[in-house]
């Protein structure tokens, strides 16, 4: 009897066990997977997250003068791919678990990105460009020599390297 | 007479629909998560009323997982003919949405919403229970207007 009155007053103490999500928000496991989150200043368009997506959620169409990336939660798998793949830190996936939405808003929460192309200051072919933020982050610390060159296109930059290879042998 | 009692009956018809749940070829990982997670004391959905049914004809509630493989789109089509009017449509995962990893695959033929008017789709493969809890929160809101208009 003793026992049992022990439990039942130990039970009502510790609460109900039932979550009570609805009305109160829940505490996220660690290392939990929600939606996938995209930010386009640090996009450097090297397309490994297109290889690397298993359900083909992630897309960019290249056109004249930009490229377009889009990322779709709907094929989404949340396998944490394109996160560990990308160089630059642009994909992130989040612990947002709101992922119950009307039928009609289903496209509306795709990540979308637009990202214009620039001109290679030599011979004005069209690049992709690399942010600021990146070069800061990647290029720590002294990197004139990069900042330099830095809207050069790969051909041209290896024209340059070349010849100034040649002067360093002539000397 | 009707007129008055319209707003409290479909408060109460709303207060406990049932959920019919239907697999159209899923791999089993959005049923876990709904039967023996969402649907268990620990997320309780007992709290809006929620229960499931066994058989399609007592139904509100229909919730499809799965990409709807070619197999079973004849008999899927036949048990959601027989759920009764007015009912609401939940997807559970992201096979429903757009076929997901399958997707391109000459076996299936997703999106669900081809087939059947879907309201509301809980994304996630799977996804965690809290949005399914959401997707019945948003499902009875749906089913309360449907109800009320059937009522009118």
């Amino acid at each position: 009897m003793l026992t049992t009155l022990k439990t039942v007053l130990a039970n009502i103490a510790k609460g109900p066990a039932t979550s009570q999500y609805p009305f109160k928000e829940e505490k996220v496991p660690a290392g939990f997977r929600g939606k996938v989150t995209y930010d386009p200043t640090k996009c450097i368009g090297c397309k490994t997250c297109v290889h690397v997506c298993a359900g083909k959620a992630i897309k960019i169409n290249e056109k004249e003068d930009s490229f377009d990336f889009t990322i779709w939660d709907g094929t989404c798998t949340r396998c944490q791919m394109c996160e560990n793949f990308c160089p630059t830190g642009a994909i992130k996936v989040t612990d947002n678990y709101h992922n119950a939405y009307l039928a009609e808003d289903a496209y509306k929460r795709a990540c979308y990105g637009n990202i214009p192309y620039i001109h290679c200051s030599e011979c004005n072919k069209t690049i992709k460009p690399l942010p600021e933020v990146v070069a800061q982050e990647k290029l720590k610390g002294e990197n004139s020599a990069y900042i330099e060159r830095s809207v050069i296109c790969p051909d041209c930059r290896r024209k340059m390297m070349a010849k100034d290879l040649m002067k360093g042998l002539a000397r | 007479m009707l007129g008055v009692l319209k707003k409290p009956l479909s408060k109460m018809i709303a207060g406990s629909p049932w959920v019919y749940r239907m697999n159209t070829g899923s791999c089993n990982g959005c049923d876990v998560e709904l039967a023996t997670v969402a649907l268990c004391p620990r997320y309780d959905t007992s709290r809006f009323g929620v229960k499931l049914s066994g058989s399609p004809k007592h139904a509100d509630i229909v919730v499809i997982t799965g990409p709807m493989t070619i197999r079973c789109k004849d008999a899927a089509y036949r048990i959601f003919s027989q759920i009764p009017e007015p009912k609401v449509v939940m997807t559970v995962g992201n096979c429903p949405i757009s076929g997901n990893v399958f997707q391109d695959s000459y076996a299936i033929d997703p999106p669900i919403s081809k087939h059947f008017p879907v309201d509301v789709s809980v994304a996630g493969c799977p996804p965690s229970p809290w949005a399914i809890l959401d997707g019945f929160v948003k499902c009875i809101e749906i089913w309360e207007k449907r109800v009320a208009e059937q009522l009118d």
